[in-house]
């Protein structure tokens, strides 16, 4: 398993988060499973294979673009949600891979999509810090997926 | 002064130009490093680029590399800005002719610490 917890990958992504945007995330809160909710994934491969992943709700995905790019909430476009998730998970993963890798791993572009489906449970190799952000939830993942691949 | 931010992000563009146009840069962005080689010939001198690492069409390494092997751009002055913290690649990014490295995420004032460090003063 990795050697990276909750608790790191919580401190990490607040600091991300603190740093780009000024935003202060806070402990989980109950998701509302309806919700539509917007998903953000790097991969990291080489050495390692993993992957991170930012899920948060659209409010708070249009309230992040705000800040990021600087615009009224009723200026934003999905292209800003989009550039805006995808920004901050990569800024996440390429830390992340920081702390994982000791040699040669690559980081692949962000990819930001929207989902309306149930939220599935957590793989065992999976970690989470579940945050929130403006009492919505702002959840980070981090899954080990060639432990994954060899286990499917 | 001006300088060119390349960025497939929109995102930290509008960041790096936020930070940067209050300091009296005038800034051109591109979303690659090919974009990135067509506004550097367009905009004739430049002070500073700002250049992330993991972009599509061509990365920042490539793009670095290809200015350093051109005599007009030898001495121009290259920020890396990126999530990359692995000391084996800023090492191989240092050996291509980068001058410095933002590491994501940073405040403002570390960006105008590192154009202090390499020598880029602002008005």
């Amino acid at each position: 398993m990795f050697p990276i917890d909750e608790s790191m990958l919580s401190q990490l992504a607040c600091d991300v988060c603190g740093t780009m945007l000024d935003v202060v995330l806070a402990g989980p809160v109950s998701a509302n499973a309806d919700a539509v909710r917007w998903i953000a994934s790097v991969q990291i491969s080489g050495e390692i294979a993993a992957t991170v992943e930012i899920e948060t709700d659209l409010v708070i995905a249009r309230w992040i673009a705000c800040r990021m790019f600087f615009i009224d909430v009723f200026d934003v476009e999905e292209d800003h949600l989009r550039d805006a998730l995808g920004e901050i998970v990569n800024v996440i993963g390429g830390n992340v891979k920081g702390i994982l890798s000791g040699g040669e791993c690559d980081l692949s572009l962000p990819n930001v999509e929207e989902t309306c489906s149930l939220p599935v449970a957590d793989a065992d190799h999976t970690v989470v810090a579940r945050l929130s952000c403006e009492g919505l939830p702002f959840i980070v993942r981090l899954t080990e997926t060639r432990c994954a691949a060899l286990t499917a | 002064m001006k300088t060119l931010i390349i960025d497939d992000s929109r995102a930290m563009r509008r960041i790096l130009r936020q930070i940067v146009e209050p300091l009296g840069f005038q800034v051109t962005e591109a979303g690659d490093g090919i974009e990135g080689l067509n506004r550097l010939v367009e905009m004739g001198h430049v002070d500073v680029v700002f250049v992330d690492w993991n972009m599509p069409v061509m990365n920042g390494l490539e793009f670095v590399r290809a200015i350093r092997a051109h005599a007009d751009y030898q001495t121009l002055k290259v920020v890396m800005v990126t999530s990359e913290t692995e000391p084996s690649k800023m090492a191989r990014a240092l050996m291509s002719g980068v001058d410095e490295f933002v590491m994501k995420p940073f405040t403002p004032q570390i960006l105008v610490d590192k154009l202090n460090l390499i020598g880029v003063t602002m008005a």
